[in-house]
């Protein structure tokens, strides 16, 4: 029995293959490093010459937004600087990524104060000391150690570059004199932080297919849960006492102490499982109650007649959503 | 307080270890490596490692939601001739990494390669 995948006799050593996991949809990979999935046995090639496709070799690498143009442009030059945008920024040291950051996404300050390394005001009086440069004095202080420093300049840095790169038509500035408070020890390519960021967009989007909770403050149901999730039970609890649907996503993020996409994705995990929903319903919002006589839209899946369901309870507005969010697909 | 190279090369000093890398298991970027990827190639064996990451930290079933704060410990796969031993490192924000480690079959021993790479994780994020 043969995989549809194994065309040449060089890869098939084994009679079955376990067939590849389907988190990531392909599409959405921008990446060469995750872009062959398929479990070959080895020798693996880096890519698959069988199936020439009428397109660019390299097109799924293409930037995909203004902002992404503008710094592959910039990193291709070898620029040092910064190239802001209206809601995010990334810094390149010799057209290398060394920093990113946005508004919405957390920073190294908000991590390690949130974890408790080092109190706010520490914090604060290390930034003056340093001029907005405090890693050196932090580390000489004691205050935090190099490996979680790295770990925490790199979740600041995909954070704000998942801002960053989705900018598209906005007012863009470089400045070649800015440098940043933080750099990341190991500089990412453009290519890879744009892979990155690619594959953390389609694992939000393998857990809840909606990008409604990202900017909608979500709000616990309260709802029995639909199915069973993976995140784990204290921040799940901590998530939904504080989804009280005034709160957005990065306002619940700085509140528990975690990055924006890690909120995100915890956030995706429950709206999911039907625990969180959106505050303010935007999907199928009401119609007012006063004023509707009109007829409403023909709704193709249900017969005509007045509506025989109640879209304020939160179950069936789920349920509308996921209907939603399934025709979307 | 060591950083990430200086616990990639105690990891590599670990018997039998073929190769290590610390990735990132939102995005499959490794972050960190040292010795030799699976066929020589870190990047790929990342990506792979992250797909059985995900498969732990993303499913109820293995992830084990209701007994504490890191999603998992250890993956371990062995096979005819590896043993691979993945740790998640407990950060104590959301820094969603694992160490990945090769280890030759024939000469390592895995109970304690898994011990010493369990330390090495927490090390890690030790101020």
């Amino acid at each position: 029995m043969w995989s549809a995948d194994t065309l040449t006799p060089a890869s098939s050593t084994g009679p079955y293959r376990v067939p590849p996991m389907p988190t990531v949809p392909p599409l959405l990979v921008a990446s060469s490093q995750l872009a062959a999935p398929a479990p070959q046995s080895s020798p693996r090639p880096r890519r698959t010459q069988a199936a020439p496709l009428p397109r660019r070799r390299r097109s799924a690498c293409a930037p995909a937004t203004t902002f992404e143009a503008a710094l592959t442009d910039l990193a291709t030059e070898g620029a040092t600087g910064v190239l802001h945008g209206p809601d995010g920024a990334v810094h390149l040291a010799a057209g290398l990524v060394v920093h990113a950051e946005s508004p919405r996404g957390a920073s190294v300050g908000h991590l390690l104060t949130a974890a408790g390394r080092v109190t706010v005001r520490a914090w604060e009086e290390s930034m003056a000391l340093t001029g907005g440069h405090p890693a050196d004095h932090l580390l000489a202080a004691g205050m935090v150690g190099r490996g979680e420093l790295e770990l925490a300049r790199l979740a600041a840095t995909l954070d704000g570059a998942h801002d960053a790169l989705a900018q598209h038509g906005g007012e863009l500035r470089f400045d070649s004199a800015a440098r940043p408070g933080f750099r990341l020890a190991r500089p990412l390519s453009v290519l890879e932080l744009r892979g990155a960021v690619g594959r953390r967009r389609a694992l939000l989007d393998a857990c809840w297919p909606s990008a409604e909770l990202d900017s909608a403050p979500p709000v616990a149901t309260g709802a029995v849960p639909v199915r069973r999730t993976a995140v784990p039970r204290h921040r799940r609890q901590a998530l939904l006492a504080a989804a009280d649907g005034t709160r957005t996503v990065p306002e619940l993020a700085r509140l528990l102490g975690r990055t924006t996409f890690g909120a995100l994705l915890d956030v995706r995990q429950l709206a999911a499982a039907g625990l969180l929903s959106a505050g303010r319903p935007a999907v199928l919002p009401d119609p007012p109650p006063a004023a509707a006589p009109g007829p409403t839209p023909p709704d193709v899946l249900l017969p005509p007649g007045p509506r025989s369901y109640d879209s304020s309870d939160p179950e069936v507005g789920l349920l509308l959503r996921l209907r939603a969010a399934l025709e979307a697909l | 307080m060591p950083g990430i190279e200086e616990c990639l090369a105690e990891a590599m000093g670990i018997t039998g270890a073929l190769g290590v890398s610390l990735v990132d298991w939102t995005n499959g970027l490794a972050i960190g490596t040292a010795g030799l990827g699976p066929d020589g190639d870190h990047e790929v064996g990342a990506a792979d490692a992250t797909e059985l990451a995900r498969a732990v930290t993303q499913t109820p079933s293995f992830a084990d939601p209701d007994s504490g704060a890191p999603p998992a410990e250890d993956v371990i796969v062995t096979s005819a001739g590896n043993y691979h031993l993945i740790r998640f490192v407990p950060a104590a924000f959301d820094a969603n990494v694992f160490l990945y480690l090769r280890l030759d079959r024939d000469h390592a021993n895995l109970a304690m390669a898994r011990l010493r790479l369990a330390t090495i994780a927490d090390r890690l994020v030790l101020t």
